[in-house]
């Protein structure tokens, strides 16, 4: 972790604690791909684990959870208005499924996503039930 | 040559549960193929928002119909976590013991769906009486063969006497020779390696791009099971060995299972053995402090994530479930590439899919 830090020169409280103790690092949005690729490429045991979507009153937040020698969280967090990022299907194709899961599931742009096509709702399907906002909440 | 588009359910006798796959072949070889998933979405990730911390517990033991236990426990230790909560020992152990029992009975409804997938009848009938003893321990600590009930926020709510655990072991040493007898087909049965051997390899890579867990990765040569590596519960305490083979096809992942069976056998008589006393629960308080947490654990098909946050309220914020099906699934379509379309059906069944739970 510490050589991600140097690698992408992150300042010091970017840097938190998921517990029980995952390190996470607080990213700029266009720093993904490099991240997710140094990482990738200095733990050769390191895998894609999971990609966590939640909104926040003001934005949504997308944190990354990598396993390998060491786990790590990518934090990232995307305006309300353009939930726009870059995907990185074509680093680690484990990213594809989860990404097109954000993307029906809260309407957060993947750009370069392999297959946009609905994962787990029909295809006709388009308005992000796991939203704040839709109507099924007090359901 | 003439391109055909076979498509493969949601309903088909190959698929336990359901999705859909197109397959498009060219003569006997597959050369594409489109996987759709969803049809047992019931969108419990955003259902759990409306309950309070203890409701969401019977719904997400309904993500899943096979591994309902780990999920809970995923869950509740996670939320333990968050709360504070000192567990006590006996319900830290008998939770374990239920996650071993999930363990072995999963990998034997497996072993029995692969003997009916590439012909082994009496397979299917052997594996499957013998997965009913695991099922009666189950059912007798906690009442229900599928939804056990037996975790809650702040321990278990099952408690089995001495003469109850005695007659659990009693079973379980029965089922023991059963499974030796089980892994000797898997083993040395010409006919079951002739269907299995070379079928659906996947390398170190494979694994590594797709993010890929549990028994598929470790018959791939993968050393990695969350019990040893990020040690949970009580697992530093028992004694057991991860099991890993190198050749990466149907055969080792049948191989990994049934010895996986064994192991938990094993675990399951250490746990009974060392089973402390005391109490198995203590009260969990109606509102959880604001915070987040990653809870993992090993299930049977892998490394099942829950990531759980608090706005300080007596409702979860937010409750995202990753389940090791997912990745199997986004794998299939470069696995089946090239594959004939006879052999699909090993490859899918090998694969050990739990399809309620990808969908949640």
């Amino acid at each position: 972790m510490h050589t991600l830090i140097t690698h992408l020169g992150i300042p010091p409280e970017a840097v938190g604690t998921i517990p029980p103790g995952i390190s996470s690092i607080q990213l700029p949005a266009e720093a993904l791909p490099d991240a997710a690729q140094y990482l990738l490429n200095i733990d050769q045991s390191a895998y894609l684990s999971a990609i966590i979507v939640q909104e926040w009153e003001m934005n949504f937040e997308l944190i990354y959870l990598f396993t390998g020698n060491e786990d790590l969280c990518l934090r990232i967090n995307l305006s309300m208005e353009t939930p726009l990022i870059q995907s990185i299907c074509r680093l680690t194709p484990a990213a594809s499924f989860y990404e097109r899961e954000a993307q029906e599931m809260f309407g957060i742009h993947f750009i370069g996503l392999d297959n946009p096509a609905n994962l787990l709702l029909p295809e006709n399907e388009h308005n992000h039930p796991m939203r704040q906002s839709h109507p099924e909440k007090e359901a | 040559m003439s391109r055909l588009v076979i498509p493969i359910g949601p309903q088909h006798p190959i698929l336990k549960e359901p999705i859909s796959l197109k397959v498009e072949v060219e003569g006997e070889n597959i050369t594409h193929v489109d996987l759709q998933i969803g049809f047992v979405h019931r969108g419990i990730e955003k259902l759990v928002e409306s309950l309070n911390w203890v409701q969401a517990v019977p719904l997400i033991e309904r993500i899943c119909g096979i591994c309902s236990h780990v999920h809970t426990t995923t869950y509740c230790q996670g939320v333990e976590q968050l709360a504070g909560i000192e567990v006590p020992k006996r319900a830290l152990y008998l939770r374990t013991l239920m996650c071993e029992l999930e363990r072995i009975h999963s990998h034997l409804l497996w072993l029995g769906i692969v003997g009916r997938n590439i012909g082994q009848e009496a397979m299917f009938m052997y594996a499957w009486r013998d997965r009913e003893l695991v099922m009666d321990v189950m059912e007798a600590f906690s009442g229900g063969r599928v939804s056990h009930q037996a975790n809650t926020i702040g321990g278990v709510r099952f408690d089995p006497s001495p003469a109850e655990t005695a007659a659990a072991q009693k079973l379980l040493a029965e089922l023991e020779s059963k499974v030796v007898a089980l892994r000797n087909i898997v083993e040395h049965s010409e006919s079951f390696i002739s269907r299995t051997a070379g079928m659906g390899v996947m390398n170190r890579d494979d694994i590594r791009r797709y993010g890929l867990l549990g028994p598929v990765a470790r018959a791939s040569g993968v050393d990695f099971d969350l019990r040893r590596d990020r040690p949970y519960s009580v697992y530093p305490e028992l004694d057991f060995k991860v099991i890993v083979r190198r050749e990466g096809d149907v055969w080792a992942r049948a191989m990994v299972r049934v010895e996986e069976t064994m192991q938990s056998i094993a675990i399951c008589h250490h746990i009974i053995n060392k089973l402390p006393g005391g109490a198995v629960s203590v009260k969990a308080p109606r509102r959880v402090p604001v915070g987040e947490v990653i809870s993992r654990t090993e299930a049977p098909r892998g490394e099942v994530v829950y990531y759980i946050r608090s706005e300080g309220g007596e409702h979860p914020a937010r409750v995202k479930v990753r389940t090791p099906t997912l990745p199997t699934l986004a794998s299939f379509p470069e696995l089946l590439q090239g594959v004939s379309i006879a052999d699909m059906t090993v490859i899918i069944s090998g694969a050990d899919l739990c399809i309620a739970c990808a969908d949640r």
